[in-house]
């Protein structure tokens, strides 16, 4: 395709400094995202192992709602079912945590076979939450009005992303037809990163722009209403706040299990329930909500589309999926969300988008790569300021990769050492992202990409092997509580590999081009004394 | 010849932020006003506050297209113009 070389050279600037403003963060963020994809399974194999309680048949559960509401006053006030969940049908807590970092206990309660009650219970951990709060902040720490200061930087970030994709695009289009499937081997390593670079690019585009677009507005729907008020004048945007208050004269207790499956059912065709969340059972706004899920449907969270209901009157209060005069725009609204969650089509879209979330990561980090080795050929460089950014992109990534595995690592094997396990995996993130941007700034840049590369894959490799210990330690136990958490450590393992892989590859590469090097200089005083011994024979 | 893209990056900047941000809304709140539904479908503000970044982005990023930012301004504020008087002219007249 021709366009005009102003048009390419201006899209290309854009293109240059907005992709090497944003790469890191947008790093940090892709990657904890593709790992969000499976928070469940992360959170399962953090938890392990853990003494599951014994599942219930649905006409059962009325029974265990009844005696778990009569034995605590606690649950009697609130308490969530789980009708899939493998480690325990109900659960409960005692004291709600006010803030993500602090240390929840839940009681897990079943029956046993006699029909009495059996309640366990365990520290929760939040390791889903820790690894999506990392996905949405970068990392960056600290609370402005009621958001987090990360989420509005990479809000802003975001749209210098929007335009980062938008003018890589259009710097690519005269080339597009020769260069998007081209993947050329052997013409060095900035070839080779340029080709992945933009084939990556251009199969990710539609995902990349939504997800640009939706996190501006995850980061300022309360700046875009408030601009819209203006506009709205007197209508009213929003009806007024809508969970009723109990009518006096209703009866307040809870309908048999059924009677609320059926009511959801009736309003979510389709959509299957997996969680109830009953709140507030004892106050004045008394609400269930419900988590549905299906692979047919778009879904507005990870866990599922969302229903509340008025427990006791059956009354809708809010549907993520509403029916009637609502169901066009709630449905469009719901798709932006699906889209950016992946909460679609189910285990396969899941799987895409983990992919998608880590090729977007390559697509940071070689362009990072790219900036670099353009800006290396130029001698007129400041060469020396090269490395910094060198250790930042080395650093970086490979620090927030290393940081996630130490958390993990540092959860199976210090967590008896530890009251607050999440204290446990935030500091060992950072730590470790800490000593790997050191590392990188020591080393000034190039050199730390082997270590740090080797680094990162030992870890890695570290998650899986601990398993394996742990079952030599105690033969007796199952490997893998569950097939999740052996997925967790095949992931984790192809991640060493490939970690290791890379490192053997950039290591020949630096030992080749040193070769190089020396090769040059031999020649060179070669040259030189062939050219002495000339000039004195002449 | 056509004249060549001269690059004025803050310029071309802060004009394609503020200026395709008001498009952005005006073109919403034409939308919102006198698209489908109305004003009063329930739900649909939401729709229109998810509208607004798709178009304001898009008209951003292909606003360094503008050869100058006096053209970007012009041309943007005479789009402006249109919009926002067509939305005005239309709440007047209801």
């Amino acid at each position: 395709m021709k366009i005009r070389s102003d048009i390419v050279r201006t899209y290309q600037s854009i293109h240059t400094w907005t992709g090497i403003t944003t790469g890191l963060l947008l790093f940090i963020c892709f990657f904890a995202g593709a790992l969000t994809m499976f928070q469940q399974s992360l959170q399962s194999w953090a938890e392990a192992p853990r003494v599951s309680l014994p599942a219930l048949a649905d006409s059962e559960r009325d029974a265990l709602i009844h005696q778990a509401m009569a034995t605590s006053t606690q649950a009697a006030k609130g308490f969530t079912l789980h009708l899939h969940d493998a480690t325990a049908p109900l659960s409960w807590s005692d004291t709600a945590p006010a803030h993500l970092l602090d240390q929840e206990t839940l009681n897990y309660a079943s029956l046993d076979d006699r029909g009495e009650l059996l309640v366990e219970q365990y520290p929760v951990v939040h390791v889903a939450d820790l690894i999506d709060e990392l996905h949405r902040t970068a990392g960056i720490p600290g609370v402005v009005g009621h958001e987090s200061l990360g989420v509005l930087v990479m809000g802003v970030i975001s749209v210098l992303y929007f335009l980062a994709l938008v003018s890589g695009f259009i710097f690519l289009l005269p080339t597009m037809a020769r260069s998007f499937l081209a993947l050329r081997e052997g013409k060095g390593r900035f070839r080779w990163l340029l080709d992945t670079h933009n084939l990556v690019g251009v199969t990710s585009l539609p995902f990349h722009l939504l997800i640009a677009l939706t996190v501006v507005v995850f980061a300022f729907h309360d700046d875009f209403y408030n601009g819209l008020s203006v506009i709205y004048g007197d209508q009213p945007m929003f009806p007024p706040a809508s969970t009723p208050a109990l009518p006096d004269n209703v009866q307040s207790s809870l309908h048999p299990l059924q009677t609320y499956l059926s009511r959801a059912a009736e309003l979510m065709p389709g959509q299957q329930v997996s969680t109830l969340k009953f709140q507030d059972l004892a106050g004045q706004r008394p609400s269930l909500l419900m988590y549905l899920t299906s692979d047919a449907h778009l879904q507005i969270s990870p866990q599922g589309n969302m229903l509340v209901l008025q427990p006791y009157t059956l009354d809708l209060i809010y549907s993520t999926w509403p029916e009637g005069d609502e169901s066009l725009w709630g449905r469009l609204v719901n798709s932006f969300f699906a889209l950016h969650f992946g909460s679609y089509g189910g285990e396969w879209v899941r799987w895409m988008y983990f992919l998608l979330g880590l090729g977007g990561a390559y697509l940071f980090y070689s362009g990072n790569l790219l900036w670099l080795s353009k800006r290396r050929q130029q001698k007129h460089y400041p060469q020396a300021r090269l490395n910094h950014l060198a250790a930042l992109t080395y650093g970086v990534s490979f620090g927030c990769m290393a940081g996630i595995a130490a958390a993990m690592l540092a959860g199976r094997w210090l967590a008896p050492l530890f009251d607050n396990l999440n204290l446990l995996y935030l500091s060992s993130y950072y730590l470790v992202f800490v000593a790997a941007l050191l590392l990188a700034f020591f080393c000034s840049g190039e050199a730390a990409r082997v270590p740090l590369l080797r680094l990162t894959a030992a870890l890695y490799l570290l998650i899986p092997l601990s398993s394996v210990l742990a079952g030599i330690a105690a033969p007796d136990q199952p490997l893998w509580p569950d097939a999740a958490s052996m997925a967790v450590e095949l992931c984790m393992l192809l991640f060493a590999l490939g970690l290791a892989y890379r490192s053997l590859i950039t290591d020949g590469f630096h030992k080749q081009q040193q070769n190089e090097q020396q090769h040059k200089q031999q020649n060179k005083q070669h040259d030189q004394e062939h050219a002495l011994l000339h000039d004195n024979v002449v | 010849m056509k004249a060549v893209i001269q690059p004025q990056w803050w310029r071309k900047t802060l004009i394609g932020l503020l200026f395709c941000l008001s498009l952005a809304y005006a073109l919403v709140a034409l939308f919102a006003w006198y698209g489908p539904g109305g004003i009063q479908a329930p739900v649909k503000v939401q729709l229109n506050m998810w509208l607004l970044a798709p178009l304001w982005l898009t008209f951003f990023s292909l606003s360094y297209l503008f050869t100058s930012w006096r053209t970007a301004a012009i041309k943007l504020g005479l789009a402006n113009l249109l919009c926002w008087g067509l939305f005005f002219t239309l709440r007047g007249f209801s």
